[in-house]
């Protein structure tokens, strides 16, 4: 847990742009509600690697949001139970059915659909929310919090060092 | 636009999934051994090893080497092993995550064999409560001791009774109340006086018939009422009284019931006596149809699926996984699992034994198809020939239709246990066995009927001389025999079932011990039908004298209406007209 708040921290006072690790928090959100190693979350993960997003915040919110998603397992599959059974829905998801490429997904499982619909519902608000609370978080905490002893222990030791190389070679923190 | 693409980035998916997946086709063999492990240890409960298994993927194959499936009932045994169990993957459907197999050969397969450790039982088989009762249920053969049997059992029907006699008690006290609340002597004096005066004012000529015409109605009207409840108590009275009879009538009965209970568990009964062999071998046959009903149990859902159907798509719980798959309809439908032929040979001593599973799949409704069976065997170490075959039809969910046949015939039986009563166990030595076994089961019904025609048997009776002259008699009477039939008929719902077993060994049995055990069942009958009637003697009696006591509310009432029947009529000749007697 302190490692995860660590990182996180490490995250948050780096010079990555706050768009692009609240982007990177989306992503890992809709990631990891869904299966690890799901074919969209490898078109996820493609986007990821692709955009200028920040890799070390979306390998950690997939992380955590892949938690979350064994606590709202039920909610997940009661909602996609509830559009997966819905009279107007059927058709186009008969004809998904029958198409091999959508079989693939998965999509007819409760808790995929579930977990895929609320992801993408709640993207757009949470990478608009991240982004606000990043950047007030830099405006009126930063400077204090590097000025504690945890942060102080952090930047003194050699992870940070090396964290700090792969932040120059446009990776990990890396935007 | 170019700020926010990362073009090297398509470089480092391609390295991590390129690595993922390279990993993945390392550890594959792996992946699919462990996964056929607890697959198979979730559908069996107890442990299931597989030595090795290896996927090709071109074209996309498995073959899965020394398979083995612990017994739950036995974990130091295998209930089967496979030594080689190989098959093709249908790829493209794969994509569509249906398995489809259209064939898989199992080799050397092998049943009872002994494991190298003991597996694990993940989940425990339930025992039937017929095999806890079994040695219990079976009576003693030696002659009991009053006294004992007296200490161990307790009679029944001492504590019914004296429940009964509080029953009538508080019965007879409510009635004495009801009856209390009906009009009383003071009420019936009261109306006595109220006809007297009509009738005097009926002499007082033309203006006292005038004024009497209103208070006789009057007095009609509270007597009919009075009248009325009466009656009405009198119908609960008599419901009340009926109700008390009975019980009072198997009150009286109670101690005979407790005589036959305690005689039944001692001895054998005269019903018993007719049919010693559903007495000596009722449990053990009990015990194998118990096993094969398990494991029908067990394996169920591999020919059906359990699913909800809502509108017109069905969810379905996948075998594995979370959250429950949505079925649609599709244009050209197939099961999510289907192993469409096994051919299988088993690997006895002798001979061959081999055998075709058709249409694997939970979902037969889909495949519009029944699972069947079908295995043949001749020239065995163990038997002449052997066939089974069988369908498990299970296309409409609600209405399954599964049915089976089993014909062995020559099958050379070795210290097969009929009998594991501890006073007379009774095993099959040796003997030349032919056995038929025909089977159905539907929603409600199940119905066999096995027979098992033995020739040159060799009875074992155990070398324990206990059991006293019937056991005795019953020994001498097995050993003589050497040709014998046992039919056991199983018949009920799938949920309840029971088993008749019958045998030509009965008459032999009977005539052996019938006098025998009659003589001890009726001296056992007289000890205890007197310990009984010391024990209930007087409280019958006094269960009597409550029965009496209510009966006596019963003739109050009676009274209380022919005496209101009498005044309304009174009444009635004093208003000049006629009334109704009721």
């Amino acid at each position: 847990m302190i490692k995860m708040i660590a990182n996180l921290l490490k995250i948050l006072n780096s010079d990555a742009d706050p768009s692009q690790i609240s982007l990177a928090l989306g992503f890992a959100l809709v990631s990891g509600l869904l299966p690890f190693f799901f074919p969209i979350s490898l078109l996820i993960l493609l986007i990821v690697f692709l955009l200028r997003v920040n890799l070390s915040a979306f390998l950690l919110g997939t992380a955590f949001f892949s938690g979350v998603a064994y606590l709202l397992d039920p909610l997940l599959h009661r909602i996609g139970l509830a559009i997966l059974t819905a009279g107007p829905l059927e058709g186009l998801w008969t004809m998904l059915y029958n198409s091999t490429i959508w079989r693939i997904q998965k999509f007819n499982n409760s808790v995929v659909m579930g977990g895929l619909v609320f992801g993408i519902l709640c993207f757009a608000p949470l990478v608009l929310l991240a982004n606000a609370l990043i950047r007030r978080y830099r405006e009126h905490l930063l400077a204090w919090v590097k000025k504690t002893r945890l942060m102080q222990a952090f930047t003194a030791s050699k992870f940070y060092d090396m964290y700090k190389k792969a932040s120059g070679w446009g990776w990990g923190g890396l935007s | 636009m170019k700020k926010w693409i990362r073009w090297p980035g398509l470089i480092g998916f391609v390295v991590v999934v390129g690595v993922v997946i390279a990993l993945w086709f390392l550890f594959l063999d792996g992946i699919v051994r462990r996964m056929v492990e607890k697959g198979g240890t979730a559908v069996v409960g107890a442990e299931v090893d597989l030595a090795r298994a290896q996927v090709t993927l071109v074209p996309l194959g498995i073959t899965l080497s020394g398979l083995q499936v612990t017994d739950p009932q036995a974990p130091e045994k295998n209930s089967l092993e496979v030594s080689r169990i190989a098959f093709s993957l249908d790829s493209l459907n794969l994509f569509r995550r249906k398995v489809i197999i259209n064939e898989m050969s199992a080799e050397g397969l092998q049943f009872g064999t002994a494991r190298k450790r003991q597996g694990k039982v993940v989940v425990p088989p339930p025992k039937p409560p017929e095999e806890k009762k079994k040695e219990s249920a079976l009576p003693s053969f030696t002659m009991p001791d009053v006294k004992k049997v007296l200490q161990d059992e307790k009679f029944e029907s001492p504590a019914f009774i004296e429940q009964a006699q509080a029953d009538l008690k508080k019965k007879n006290e409510a009635w004495q109340k009801t009856v209390a609340s009906m009009p009383d002597k003071t009420a019936l004096d009261a109306y006595q006086e109220r006809i007297k005066k009509l009738k005097e004012a009926k002499k007082g000529g033309l203006k006292g018939l005038k004024s009497a015409g209103a208070d006789v109605l009057a007095l009609t009207k509270d007597l009919n009422r009075d009248l009325d409840a009466v009656k009405k108590a009198k119908a609960e009275f008599g419901a009340d009284l009926a109700a008390a009879k009975a019980l009072v009538e198997k009150a009286e009965k109670s101690p005979l019931d407790d005589v036959r209970r305690i005689a039944d568990k001692y001895s054998i009964s005269s019903e018993g006596l007719a049919n010693l062999s559903q007495t000596l071998f009722g449990g053990s046959v009990r015990g194998w149809i118990d096993k094969g009903v398990l494991w029908y149990g067990r394996l169920k859902p591999m020919f059906e699926r359990s699913g909800e159907k809502k509108g017109n798509v069905r969810a379905v719980k996948p075998l594995r996984g979370k959250g429950v798959d949505v079925r649609f309809k599709e244009a050209r439908p197939l099961p999510d699992f289907l192993i469409g032929t096994i051919k299988a040979s088993l690997q006895p001593g002798a001979g061959t034994f081999t055998g075709t599973i058709r249409n694997i799949t939970p979902d037969q409704d889909v495949l519009g198809k029944p699972l069947t069976f079908s295995f043949a065997g001749s020239g065995l170490q163990d038997a002449q020939a052997a066939n089974l075959t069988g369908t498990l039809d299970h296309r409409k969910a609600d209405l399954p239709d599964d049915s089976m046949e089993i014909a062995v015939l020559g099958y050379k039986a070795a210290g097969m246990t009929l009998s594991s009563a501890a006073s007379l166990p009774v095993s099959l030595q040796e003997g030349t066995m032919d056995l038929e076994l025909t089977g159905r089961r539907d929603a409600k019904v199940i119905s066999a009927r096995c027979v098992a025609r033995v020739k040159g048997a060799k009875l074992n009776t155990g070398s324990d001389e206990s059991g006293g002259a019937f056991a005795k008699a019953i020994r001498s009477s097995l050993a003589k025999i050497s040709a014998f039939t046992l039919t056991a008929d199983i018949t009920g719902t799938p949920d309840n079932y029971q088993v008749k077993v019958s045998s030509d060994l009965d008459k032999v049995m009977k005539e052996a011990a019938g006098s025998l055990v009659r003589e001890q069942r009726e001296k056992l009958e007289k000890d205890l039908k007197k310990a009984v009637q010391e024990r209930t003697q007087a409280k019958i009696a006094g269960l009597k004298e409550s029965m009496g006591g209510l009966g006596s509310q019963g003739g109050k009432l009676d009274g209380l209406q022919d005496r209101l029947n009498s005044m309304i009529k009174d009444a009635g000749a004093t208003g000049g007209g006629k009334l109704k007697l009721r």
